[in-house]
């Protein structure tokens, strides 16, 4: 075979092995690859496509050379195809590097497996290309039968919902890392141990399959820890739950508690009337209903409302964090107005970090109105069809010099605080989808976060 | 003329609003007219694209057994009448106001409780609202407007400092007197926009001039009379002594 036919053969691979990677990036991302702007969109196109004749060259070269035969250059060859095409993906979704090398493993596992399936099927032996008979075998198994097994595969994956999994898995850290540390040495596995086992003797077909079930092994304990690590997540999220159930049953007791106590107060009042108008002393009856109306808002109206506004909080991560901040809040004898006018699901920004940007805002609300009469919060929480914004606004009393509040160490109070605002400026700032927004108005001083939604542009 | 369109689904309570409007545009002389009184939220809209200019809109928000609730309403409405008033009637005093404020700029919202409150109401919006008509006539303040996400912020240009681009991002971070917030532009379609009162003393900085409190020649910076700090690079430096 001539340079040429093995360059243009070794692109057509290339770009199918891209094409399969991006193609398993959308069914674990669930998202289609992105152009943000023209001019990235001409790059985004371009650099994949330099990228592919590049290594087409380049291995055309080795194969030329003989080099490919050698075991060592073989598995580096293929870790640079996956890192060259962990590079294109991470560059098509604007995901994290890390997250895309997982992809481009998966794909390449899946890839190796449905090309070894289909040529165990072919052939007992390795194929010698320079017999034409063995060479169609060869290209017919590569182009057209390796790939319906692999889009079979894909199909089965996309059935078994595994993008979900994926997904959750590479919110744990610690097991994230070390699967992928595991199973990114399946080239080595793969092209190594398929010629050691070879070299004991053993036939092609019997080798790969030993490999494989090697990989599977693997693969079904990594899917065993992910899920174990999701049951705790689970367990953890219900104990979170319960302990939220505890601080509302708490609150929803105390509300009895006081209308037991305004219903007695009110009996009272009520006789008092009663003796009023039968006197005839209209305005002494009005300012008494005018009294009881206020009474009963001030003592149980502000925390019937908050908890309607809580009930449309349905992630229980925030329900918690304001449920806290709530409790925290009455101690002080702080009012917050709490307002989440439609119901908020969540957001796309990381839980933990949406509670920690959350928080600071909230603190940094209270810290200011503390111990000050009629000291007020104002949390709105709205979800409108394509963002969500989360305001916290309180009343100033001291002037701010809001350019400085981001800097680490500022802080009005005392000094060993003030890391607050300076971390939520650096979270926030990781954030492609969210906006911070800071103004003072008449005297309040509003911060907001607003998050759009990635299917929004 | 100003139109004022009530959309409230309760007839009674619908007929004591118009009446008393009515009255009250008549004793106080205001340069009103009831456009469109109806319970139904799909008349008010089609009167509203229509109509040309602002108008005055009281609206109820728990519209019952209608298509749309009085959110929904004021954010069809805010398309074609960005300007507007927009007052909310209401049966319950707990009314998730801030939310209303924030998304419609409404200006106020009434608590339908007793006859009284709900006409004391009335009458108090018409009389704010001509204020602030008179207020916005005297002034002449020009104003800087952005989206952000599904909010358009207004900023007067006097109380801009600069804007900052973050690299790598199209986010703009504009940093004022009262207001400081991110959004998704380019600095170059910024400087077309504002003219020559803004000049682009760096790359990454687009400076109020008349905001300028002072130069740092040695260090390339420039304070601000907010007390910010941004750059200016070495062949903007002629442009900015002359400028102030």
């Amino acid at each position: 075979m001539s340079f040429l036919e093995i360059f243009g053969y070794d692109i057509f691979t290339g770009l199918f092995g891209l094409a399969s990677d991006v193609c398993v990036g959308i069914v674990i991302l669930k998202n289609m690859p992105r152009g943000s702007r023209r001019k990235y969109a001409f790059c985004k196109v371009f650099l994949p496509l330099v990228y592919v004749v590049t290594l087409a060259f380049l291995m055309a070269f080795l194969y030329k050379g003989h080099l490919l035969r050698l075991t060592a250059v073989n598995i580096a060859a293929s870790y640079m195809v996956l890192l060259g095409n962990a590079a294109c993906i991470s560059m098509l979704f604007g995901e994290a590097f890390q997250t895309c090398w997982g992809i481009v493993i998966f794909s390449g596992i899946a890839k190796e497996f449905s090309g070894a399936v289909c040529f165990s099927l072919l052939s007992d032996r390795p194929l010698d290309l320079s017999i034409p008979n063995e060479r169609m075998l060869y290209l017919f198994g590569n182009t057209l039968m390796s790939p319906a097994l692999f889009l079979l595969f894909l199909f089965f994956l996309y059935k078994m919902k595994i993008g979900k999994v994926y997904c959750q898995w590479m919110e744990h850290k610690s097991s994230w890392g070390f699967g992928l540390i595991c199973l990114s040495t399946y080239p080595l596995l793969y092209i190594g141990g398929a010629e050691f086992l070879m070299g004991w003797g053993m036939s092609r077909n019997g080798s790969l399959i030993f490999v494989f079930l090697i990989m599977f092994v693997m693969l079904a304990l990594f899917n065993y820890m992910g899920l174990e690590e999701q049951q705790r997540k689970e367990f953890d999220a219900q104990q979170l739950i319960l302990k939220q159930q505890n601080a509302y049953i708490h609150t929803l007791e105390g509300m009895q508690e006081e209308m037991r106590r305004f219903r007695h107060d009110y009996k009272n009042m009520m006789s008092g009337m009663y003796l009023k108008a039968k006197e005839g002393d209209l305005t002494e009856a009005l300012e008494f209903i005018r009294e009881m109306t206020e009474d009963f808002d001030s003592q149980i109206g502000g925390q019937l409302r908050q908890m309607s506004q809580l009930g449309n909080v349905y992630m229980s991560e925030i329900k918690g964090l304001l449920l806290t901040k709530l409790s925290e809040m009455q101690k002080d004898q702080t009012a917050c107005e709490l307002e989440v006018m439609h119901p908020f699901y969540g957001a796309e920004f990381k839980t933990t970090d949406l509670c920690r940007c959350l928080g600071i805002l909230i603190d940094n609300a209270m810290d200011e109105v503390r111990g000050r009469e009629d000291a007020r919060v104002y949390i709105m929480i709205s979800s409108q069809e394509d963002c969500t914004t989360f305001r916290v606004k309180n009343l100033l009393y001291h002037k701010v010099d809001v350019p400085e509040i981001w800097k680490q160490g500022y802080s009005t109070r005392g000094t060993d605080r003030g890391t607050g605002l300076a971390s939520y400026k650096k979270t926030v700032d990781l954030y492609e989808n969210v906006l911070p927004v800071t103004a003072v108005k008449d005297g309040y001083f509003i911060q907001e976060l607003k998050i759009r939604k990635r299917n929004a542009e | 003329m100003l139109p004022v369109y009530i959309c409230e689904d309760e007839e009674e309570i619908r007929r004591i609003q118009m009446e008393y409007l009515e009255k009250q545009i008549l004793i106080e002389g205001y340069d009103m007219k009831i456009a469109v009184c109806s319970g139904c939220p799909e008349k008010i809209l089609d009167a509203v694209k229509d109509a040309s200019g602002r108008g005055i809109y009281f609206l109820d928000v728990e519209l019952k057994g209608e298509s749309m609730d009085g959110f929904s309403l004021g954010q069809q409405i805010r398309k074609y009448d960005p300007r507007g008033f927009i007052i909310y009637v209401t049966a319950y005093k707990n009314l998730a106001f801030e939310t209303f404020r924030y998304h419609l700029e409404a200006l106020d919202y009434i608590v339908k409780e007793s006859m009284e409150t709900m006409k004391e109401g009335l009458r108090h919006s018409l009389s704010v609202i001509t204020e602030r008509m008179q207020a916005e006539q005297g002034e002449h303040r020009e104003f800087f407007s952005v989206k952000v996400m599904d909010v358009v912020k207004h900023v007067p240009v006097d109380e801009i400092m600069f804007f900052e681009a973050a690299p790598g991002t199209h986010r703009i971070a504009l940093h004022g007197t009262n207001d400081w917030f991110d959004f998704i532009g380019s600095l170059r379609e910024l400087e077309g926009q504002l003219g020559s009162r803004f000049l682009r003393t760096h790359r990454a900085y687009l400076v109020n001039v008349e905001q300028i409190a002072e130069l740092d020649l040695k260090g390339r910076e420039i304070r601000m009379k907010n007390g910010e700090r941004c750059l200016f690079s070495k062949n903007m430096k002629g442009q900015l002594l002359e400028r102030i």
